[in-house]
């Protein structure tokens, strides 16, 4: 099991609704650039400024320098930059010429691009789009870089945009019906191999339980994979440690209680309805509780995919 | 390979083919198994599924054997299913709105899809890192591997070419009308191609285990800018250097350099510096592979190296197609015919917009 430091986080999360059924979005991103940064960006879309102003307000928490060779930046995202790739798709399909700067932002990893050169991070450098488990999928790649010791440092983070063109791609991608209120926003966390005074917890486990026997895979809730997502967390839970029950995405309060049952000193709180749902809600809220350090204990955040396979993030706070 | 010819159609056939309605026709079914034309049908997983078909048969991996309760399966792709949108709209004439919305950006159910078919039980992984995807999914499989985290892995590169690619580089003013002309004088960009290559990797505690070992690896970054590489190659040179002190090398035990060598007058200026840089008068032979399957972008660094590997068992290390005149700037001087099988450890580099720089260092 990993045991890298925590040091920092920091989330943009989305407000309430204006209207009831409404979409959960972020405030206004200027007021965040002008706080964050010493000049605007210029030519970069939505996605880009709120997964760059995230992973930026992470890193300045904690006051750090890291030696640029050894921080890498490991982004999850489920739609990734969704908005301007359509308007470079909408160019084409109208036989127009697209702009070079859109077409070049569209490209996959632009975003990481931008993370890097505002914070001068010349470690590895990688988005990663794994659909629902897309943050699960960046932090087991961040784990694995700072284990074999490729890297000293790793931020981390998940970001999705909700803008006008996601709305039905994304309920069609989540198999969603109409209307689920839907959301939008990022979570960055700093992790780090070296001692550090005030760590705000560490990360324990980020895996996709895909793994195991076949009898644990598609299959409804079924005592086998509780038992081995059970055990998984009783392994990682320190004697007498409260431990928070986090549902995702497709994970039903029937299947919480389950949980919630075999471990002792656990309660659930569920999160979507506060931000919305989107591929990587679990960065804002993971990211958001760790840094209003409300609690100690363990942060055990489940989800499960449309393949009805599940990913499991356990973190201590 | 052998016969020093590309496998590219002329450069000006690339809009003809994305008017083709069905220009998937040349690829054999053989691994398609239910996987018809119907709407569970995508181009690159038909692609990815030929590869990983032949890298199982070579590997003696049956299908739905045992083997897939320990093993991940990672992916370099780094466009979705953009092609069957732009099909959809140039073959069924929707609303266009409509055929926005069929777009489906981000690759992430690429991976998931082969995953359902393969049936493997260990992580799934999509990088979508541009020209990297396929060499950092590689950079990925090795840490799994070394890390014990699961006994085998699947890994993957496959790009479908698109409309909307070829536009966008044709905007980017990025494509050679002439073919790709790696570290040539006459370089003037990039030559768009497509494919998939795949390899099945297994963890070996032996050094001298059988068959090829990825040795050493590098993924890092050079934040210079987002569409061009820093001119000194200062990114590169470092991504080289890292590779070969994770293998345990020195890099004059290097044997021979595949270059990512996209034909960008940039590029190529850039990363031919970064050999100099690491390499100084001791540079051993150069080749680039690009004039022969075009910039398969995501898919490019796996295959290459598949391509490398099955070259030198034939007993080759191959020529720098396109490479006519070197350009005295790039400092180096690619391999203009092919040399006898070279016996030392090889690098191989990828590079790619935003600065993503990966280099393996790889023993036959």
């Amino acid at each position: 099991m990993p045991n890298h430091r925590i040091l920092s986080a920091f989330a943009i999360e989305p407000l309430a609704p204006q209207t009831p059924g409404g979409p959960f979005q972020c405030p206004d991103l200027s007021i965040l650039e002008k706080r964050l940064l010493k000049k605007r960006v210029r030519r970069i879309g939505r996605f880009i400024r709120l997964a760059m102003l995230g992973a930026v307000g992470c890193l300045n928490e904690r006051r750090m320098s890291p030696s640029p060779e050894r921080l890498g930046v490991f982004l999850g995202s489920g739609l990734a930059n969704h908005g301007e790739e359509k308007d470079v798709v909408r160019a084409v399909l109208s036989d127009a010429m697209p702009s070079p700067t859109r077409f070049a932002n569209s490209v996959s990893n632009s975003v990481t691009f931008f993370i890097a050169r505002a914070l001068n991070a010349r470690g590895t450098n990688m988005l990663v789009s794994q659909e629902e488990f897309s943050f699960e999928s960046a932090l087991m790649l961040a784990d694995m870089a700072l284990t074999t010791g490729e890297m000293d440092y790793a931020l981390v983070g998940g970001a999705d945009d909700l803008g006008i063109s996601a709305r039905r791609t994304l309920l069609k991608r989540l198999d969603m019906p109409d209307p689920t209120p839907l959301g939008e926003g990022c979570g960055w966390i700093l992790l780090g191999q070296g001692e550090s005074e005030s760590p705000l917890g560490r990360l324990v486990l980020a895996e996709q339980v895909r793994c195991g026997d076949q009898a644990l895979q598609r299959t409804p809730i079924e005592a086998d994979r509780f038992d081995l997502i059970n055990d998984k967390i009783l392994k990682a839970r320190r004697h007498g440690e409260d431990v928070l029950l986090l549902p995702g995405l497709r994970v039903d309060p029937e299947e919480m209680s389950v949980l919630k049952e075999r471990i002792p000193h656990s309660r659930v709180e569920t999160f979507l309805n506060r931000t919305g749902i989107f591929s990587t809600a679990c960065a804002c809220h993971l990211a958001a509780r760790l840094r209003r350090m409300e609690n100690r204990g363990l942060l055990v955040h489940l989800s499960r995919n449309l393949f009805d396979e599940m990913a499991l993030i356990i973190l201590r706070s | 390979m052998k016969a020093l010819r590309t496998g590219l159609r002329a450069p000006q056939d690339a809009r003809a083919f994305l008017n083709a309605k069905t220009p998937l026709n040349d690829v054999p079914d053989t691994y398609f198994h239910t996987a018809g034309p119907d709407e569970s049908w995508h181009r690159n997983d038909g692609m990815a599924r030929v590869a990983i078909g032949e890298a199982l048969d070579e590997a003696g991996w049956r299908m739905s054997g045992k083997w897939v309760r320990s093993c991940a399966l990672i992916v370099g792709c780094c466009i979705g299913d953009s092609w069957e949108a732009e099909m959809w709209c140039r073959h069924q004439n929707p609303d266009p709105k409509e055929a926005l919305e069929a777009s489906e950006p981000g690759p992430g159910r690429v991976g998931m899809r082969l995953a359902q078919w393969l049936g493997v039980e260990g992580p799934v992984l999509t990088i979508p890192t541009a020209c990297t995807s396929s060499a950092n999914a590689l950079v990925v499989a090795m840490q799994m591997l070394t890390l014990g985290s699961v006994e085998r892995v699947i890994v993957a590169g496959v790009h479908t070419m698109t409309r909307t690619e070829v536009s966008g580089f044709e905007s980017m003013m990025l494509l050679d009308p002439d073919g790709c002309h790696p570290f040539d004088l006459r370089r003037n960009g990039i030559q768009l191609g497509e494919g998939a290559a795949a390899v099945a990797l297994k963890r070996s505690e032996r050094e001298d285990g059988e068959g090829p070992r990825i040795m050493g690896w590098a993924s890092t970054c050079d934040p210079y800018h987002l569409t061009t590489s820093a001119p000194e190659g200062e990114g590169a040179a470092a991504a080289m250097g890292e590779a070969c002190r994770r293998a345990g090398i020195s890099h004059q035990s290097v044997s021979g350099i595949k270059a990512h060598g996209t034909g960008t007058p940039n590029n190529d200026l850039a990363e031919g510096r970064a050999i100099r840089r690491l390499f100084g008068e001791a540079i051993p032979p150069v080749t680039a592979l690009k004039r022969y399957f075009g910039h398969t972008m995501g898919a490019s660094g796996l295959l290459e190296m598949v391509a490398l590997l099955s070259c030198a068992r034939e007993g080759f290390f191959p020529a720098s197609l396109g490479t006519e005149t070197p350009d005295p700037a790039t400092e180096i001087h690619p391999l203009p015919e092919h040399r006898s099988a070279l016996k030392g450890p090889l690098l191989l580099s990828s590079f790619g917009f935003g600065g993503n720089c990966v280099s393996l260092v790889v023993r036959r």
